[in-house]
């Protein structure tokens, strides 16, 4: 069997993202407007905490955190791309397809443009909050449209997403109308989406979001293969497509809702980087997802690494960087025939 | 006669917002035995069969597999039995054929679902049994209409199945893959499978089907065997269209040809 994913094929593949996500991980914290030496770092971190250098408190207060959530956040949207493109059988499904990236904008543009409305609840700053209910809201509406007594409609889902999308970029247009001129900075700087927190704490908050959604989505790997050949062929190899479609949704929804919340909306990851790892290595689901998570966090980690290095001391927006850098390589990619 | 394995009684279905209904009809599948579902478009073929493989649920009946209610079984415990192929299978993605027919093993495996030995196996016979071991590195965008049916059917057969139940087959396949496609089903029942099949084309039923069943407007109109099936009479009414009933002149099954009007012009440019 050439062609078949066995066990050792499935490890070895797997091993070659996770080796290129390593890599990544390890040597994007070194690298940035002030560059870190990693002896020092390494030394500090076995002392005591007040006589740590400066270095070291960018390290962790700066440097992981906003690694660590690129890499979540890349991660999740490659592998909720994946997901979404063959349950919905449409490779231009993206996270951003369900509506609830830009509901999450409309929760996120409200908080800002109230100044009454800027607090902080527990672990959650008042833009990350509305963001979430803002992407609940409109989660629970497409579920109840796409509902069927079997599973969900997937093409009403689909339509249903699109329009809750176009609805909510409307709404947001019009906070943007209304908001106070000295607003305007920060939304527009929120749609470029941005991964610059500091410390623990609003990581943190996603999470309970964030890690079941990925669990949610994860737990589909034997299952999508069939849905590729349909519904009905699914269904008689013996496949609970209803629930399949219902764990996929949430899953995909939580994960984006959570990831938007608090980086705002990163386009094209999610849409790139699953047709990518299909061009590497193929098209099963079982290695697909995990490859597509490793390789989407290592992307966005990588993307922003560039973001915060290319102009020092300027940031630039990551958004940007994804599709400057992603695109070119993907049509170079679909250049190059297999 | 209780070994049929799938038993099918009094079914009837209704879709939203449309008059047209299947009103009670049974049908019973028991081992070496190919059930042939004919009747004009819109008769309801494909609707029984969905229900027969439970990807419907019927609105009246019962259908029980192997003495089982067939609504209260999880899907994998189905398809551990019955093997389903739908009408016109498309993949979104192109995997080679050697994928396509290992995820038929899909019910018998647990967690991650990757091969062991006697899957290899498996797989290898149902590559043979369905003359689909030379495409076996194809990707599916490379295969024929005939081609990618017979994938399609070794990935079914792969789940060993009891019952195989196939929507229109054949239907696009030239002469030659639609009697090999059906060859393959008879050597199957020959082996002990349980086999129905919705079909148009009521000569290729009527040489490889033991038993047909004749539905016209969501009901049954005659059940038996071809020669009692495949009649001058019935088809005519069924169809609205007069057929001339004759004999093969090898097999000695019945055969029904249209009798069209006559071209309105003789003399046609060539």
């Amino acid at each position: 069997m050439k062609h078949s994913l066995t066990r050792s094929r499935f490890l070895a593949y797997l091993s070659f993202y996770l080796l290129f996500a390593a890599v990544v991980l390890c040597l994007a914290p070194f690298v940035g407007g002030e560059s870190i030496d990693p002896a020092r770092v390494l030394s500090d971190l076995r002392s005591e905490q007040p006589s740590w250098s400066t270095d070291t408190k960018i390290f962790i207060d700066y440097r992981i955190p906003r690694i660590l959530l690129g890499f979540l956040v890349g991660g999740s949207l490659a592998l909720i791309g994946s997901v979404f493109q063959v349950i919905f059988r449409n490779p231009l499904a993206a996270p951003s397809t369900l509506g609830v990236t830009a509901a999450g904008s409309v929760g996120a543009f409200i908080s800002i443009a109230v100044p009454s409305l800027t607090f902080s609840w527990g672990p959650f700053s008042s833009v990350q909050l509305f963001a979430l209910i803002g992407s609940g809201l409109i989660l629970f509406l497409i579920y109840l449209i796409a509902r069927r007594s079997q599973g969900l409609a997937m093409h009403t889902l689909l339509l249903a997403g699109v329009t809750t999308g176009i609805f909510c970029s409307a709404l947001v247009l019009l906070i943007q109308y209304l908001a106070r001129p000295d607003r305007l900075v920060e939304m527009t700087r929120w749609t470029m989406g941005g991964l610059d927190i500091v410390g623990y704490r609003h990581l943190a908050a996603i999470l309970p979001f964030l890690m079941p959604g990925i669990g949610l989505l994860l737990m589909q790997m034997p299952s999508l293969n069939h849905l590729a050949l349909g519904e009905e062929m699914a269904l008689g190899h013996g496949i609970d497509v209803a629930s399949v479609q219902r764990q996929s949704f949430w899953g995909g929804g939580l994960a984006t809702a959570a990831a938007v919340s608090l980086a705002g909306p990163i386009y094209f990851v999610g849409l790139i980087v699953p047709h990518i790892v299909r061009r590497l290595t193929g098209f099963d689901h079982r290695l697909l997802l995990p490859a597509s998570f490793l390789a989407g966090g290592a992307f966005l980690v990588a993307c922003d690494t560039l973001a915060r290095t290319l102009f020092a001391p300027t940031e630039m927006p990551v958004g940007v960087i994804t599709a400057i850098l992603g695109g070119p390589f993907f049509i170079y990619l679909l250049l190059k025939k297999r | 006669m209780n070994n049929n394995l799938l038993c099918l009684e009094n079914i009837g279905y209704d879709y939203p917002q449309t008059r047209w209904r299947l009103q009670n009809v049974s049908l019973n599948i028991s081992p070496r035995c190919i059930v042939g579902i004919i009747g004009p478009n819109g008769a309801g073929k494909s609707t029984l069969l969905k229900i027969a493989a439970g990807i419907l649920q019927p609105h009246a009946g019962s259908v029980e597999l192997m003495q089982k209610n067939l609504a209260r079984l999880p899907r994998r415990h189905i398809a551990q039995s019955l093997g389903y192929l739908p009408q016109n299978v498309t993949s979104t993605f192109d995997y080679r054929v050697e994928e396509i027919v290992a995820m038929g093993r899909f019910p018998h495996q647990t967690g991650m679902g990757f091969l062991r030995p006697s899957d290899l196996q498996l797989i290898e016979k149902c590559l043979a049994q369905t003359e689909t071991a030379p495409l076996r590195h194809r990707p599916l965008s490379q295969l024929s209409g005939g081609e990618r049916q017979r994938v399609f059917l070794a990935s079914v057969l792969t789940q060993q199945p009891r019952i195989l139940l196939l929507d229109e087959p054949t239907t696009g396949l030239d002469l030659h893959h639609q009697v090999t496609f059906f060859s393959a089903l008879d050597r199957l029942a020959h082996d002990g499978l349980a086999v129905a099949v919705v079909t148009h084309d009521l000569n290729l039923a009527s040489q490889f089907c033991h038993h047909l069943l004749l539905l016209r407007d969501g009901q049954s109109v005659i059940e038996g065997p071809p020669a009692a099936v495949i009649n001058q009479k019935i088809l005519s009414d069924v169809y609205r269209q007069s057929v001339h009933i004759s004999v093969h002149p090898v097999t000695g099954k019945p055969i029904a040809l249209p009798l069209a009007p006559p071209p309105q012009s003789k003399d046609r440019p060539a």
